[in-house]
């Protein structure tokens, strides 16, 4: 009995509509410089406009300092996709090392690798950050970047270990290492290739994960440092006048959700496609 | 069960012993010490530094330091506060039990939440509500905590007035000394702050419940309970549950950590007297031995709660102790 053969769109409009929101947020935070009616640092009026409600010419209203919410907004997103980026690439490439490596070598040394990663995990990952904020103060976004990066690895490196180790037992490997082929070579050119799937959907949920730990540390105002915008520092402005000025906070809240969840869109759409698992060589 | 037991408070010990080098680094990184931190007395000529460095140990070696610091650490003394002027285990033990009451609150609401809708959802696969409620929960869990908290703040305490947004109690109704009215303002204080824990941490339970009854659904002893003709709760209740319970416990034991850093942010955004805005302000005003102490004593808690869920575990399912033995 054959199964009937269906025909499946490449990509639902859900997706679709996640790779849309995603994209213009791309787009945003790149041409912010030119997007940006006003510089998203300057106090434009402090007696007036302050906390005003949208308008034409501030379409997004003010800030407490009387700084325009959409500049704020669009150089805020080029922050905290910065930082998001450079974070989840760096914990990206240190799971991967440290993955691998436990992964391949014999047995005790990874157990021994893996029970490293297991005492780094018990320890909250926001604590270490404020450890780490106060050992490093004033922070530059890009310190703030590798900060996060170099605490958000673990998770992913227990993933990647248990995942080259069944991959290590599977018969193309072991037959690659019968014929001879170097542990550099059954590594790279074997091994390697089936973890592209998975690390793809994974550095997309780091993302999507490393915009929200900005988020909160900035809204404690131990993140970004002011007068410098993000969607964490302008979270931080809009709380207090929450009752007053509900628009202030809604904006990076809006873009907060919009964007992660787009982005966690994305990494399911990756993951459930296969599209980038390797064929068995 | 004794030598699995055995083994993972060996592990809970390596962690409190990893969190007590984290905070001695820590102290010897941060800028500062006991001398020029202190608030009481700024213009200490050099020469009473000196004697002062020399009569808190801080001119010795840094091991001899961390040996003394470790010491202290075991018999439960974690230095003193710089901005306090007390020791740091009594202003962490005042804040401590604000802490314990939210993220227990929070803890048990994404339990209930997280089991509730993992076990409907994959019980009844065919449940509209329960398969909305649960793509819902997903959602969530992407968010930022702080997303969370205010929203339910704007809706719940701004837009709608029904619920207090900030501190843990009301102080006029605390001058009353009208003991049920006390308690039920606490409890209302606790209802945001709590929801926006447990909304960000029950899709995880939801999730690993969810897989976990459709995998024992299916399997043959269930399909046997079933036709003996057992009905379809007791079936859940006896047989399913029993088996899908242990891994949920222990994906819950995994979470801890996590739920106690959102508990650092959730607490600042409604201002909550507890350890995670106490670490916050210390972490603004400079105060080294504060924050070490913090971290310590957040992993501890940590710590004990992994051996819970792990014992736990352990009591639920066989399987696991014969692992440790083998």
């Amino acid at each position: 009995m054959t199964a009937p053969v269906q025909r499946r769109r490449a990509v639902s409009t859900l997706t679709l509509v996640a790779c849309t929101v995603a994209a213009m947020v791309a787009v945003a935070s790149v041409l912010a410089p030119w997007l940006a009616p006003h510089d998203p640092a300057a106090q434009l009026d402090v007696v007036t406009l302050k906390n005003a409600a949208p308008s034409w010419s501030h379409p997004l209203g003010t800030d407490p300092f009387s700084r325009d919410m959409l500049s704020r907004a669009l150089f805020g997103a080029r922050t905290s996709l910065t930082i998001g980026i450079v974070g989840a690439g760096l914990a990206a490439v240190i799971a991967l090392a440290w993955g691998v490596l436990a992964g391949f070598v014999r047995r005790p040394i990874g157990d021994r690798m893996m029970s490293v990663v297991d005492a780094f995990r018990a320890v909250p990952r926001k604590v270490v950050l404020l450890a780490a904020v106060l050992v490093v103060p004033h922070a530059s976004a890009m310190v703030l970047a590798v900060l996060l990066g170099v605490t958000s690895w673990t998770a992913l490196s227990q993933v990647i270990c248990v995942q080259v180790r069944s991959v290590r037992s599977r018969d193309f490997v072991r037959a690659a290492q019968a014929i001879g082929a170097t542990p550099m070579r059954v590594m790279f050119r074997h091994i390697g290739p089936q973890l592209i799937g998975s690390m793809t959907a994974a550095s997309a949920l780091l993302l999507a994960d490393m915009l929200a730990v900005e988020a909160g540390l900035s809204f404690l105002g131990l993140g970004v440092r002011p007068p410098h915008a993000s969607w964490g520092t302008m979270l931080q402005d809009g709380v207090p006048y929450l009752a007053s000025a509900w628009w202030i906070a809604a904006t990076p809240c809006v873009l907060l959700v919009l964007t992660v969840l787009s982005i966690a869109r994305i990494a399911d759409a990756v993951h459930a496609s296969g599209a980038t698992t390797a064929p068995v060589p | 069960m004794i030598r699995y037991l055995i083994s993972r408070i060996m592990h809970a010990l390596a962690i409190v012993a990893f969190a007590a080098l984290v905070s001695f680094a820590l102290l010897q990184l941060a800028p500062g010490d006991a001398v020029t931190q202190s608030v009481d007395q700024p213009g200490r000529s050099s020469a009473a530094q000196v004697a002062m460095r020399e009569r808190l140990g801080l001119n010795r070696s840094v091991p001899q330091q961390m040996l003394t610091y470790f010491s202290g650490v075991a018999r439960g003394d974690l230095g003193v506060s710089f901005t306090e002027q007390r020791p740091v285990r009594s202003v962490l033990a005042d804040a401590l039990p604000a802490t314990m009451i939210l993220s227990g609150a929070g803890l048990v609401l994404a339990c209930l939440l997280g089991i509730g809708i993992g076990t409907a959802q994959g019980w009844r696969p065919a449940n509209r509500v329960a398969a909305t409620l649960g793509t819902s929960l997903t959602l969530l869990y992407t968010l930022p905590e702080v997303v969370v908290g205010v929203a339910l703040m704007a809706i719940f305490g701004l837009a709608w007035t029904v619920l207090p947004v900030g501190g843990m109690t009301d102080p006029i109704v605390e001058l009353t000394g009208n003991v049920g009215a006390q308690l039920v303002d606490r409890l209302r204080h606790l209802v945001l702050p709590s929801f926006a824990l447990a909304l960000v941490w029950s899709a995880a339970i939801a999730r690993q419940q969810r897989a976990a009854i459709r995998e024992v659904a299916s399997a043959t002893f269930v399909r046997t309970a079933h036709a003996k003709g057992l009905s379809a709760s007791h079936v859940l209740r006896r047989h399913v549950m029993r088996s899908a319970l242990p891994g949920t416990v222990a994906v819950i034991g995994t979470m801890l950590p996590a739920l106690a850093g959102g508990t650092v942010i959730v607490e600042s955004l409604f201002a909550w007297p507890g350890m995670g805005s106490l670490l916050v302000r210390s972490v603004a005003l400079r105060d080294a031995p504060l924050v070490a102490g913090a971290v310590i004593v957040m992993a501890t808690v940590i710590a004990i709660g992994t051996l819970i869920s792990d014992a736990l575990v352990g009591w639920l399912d066989p399987r696991t102790r014969a692992e440790v033995v083998e």
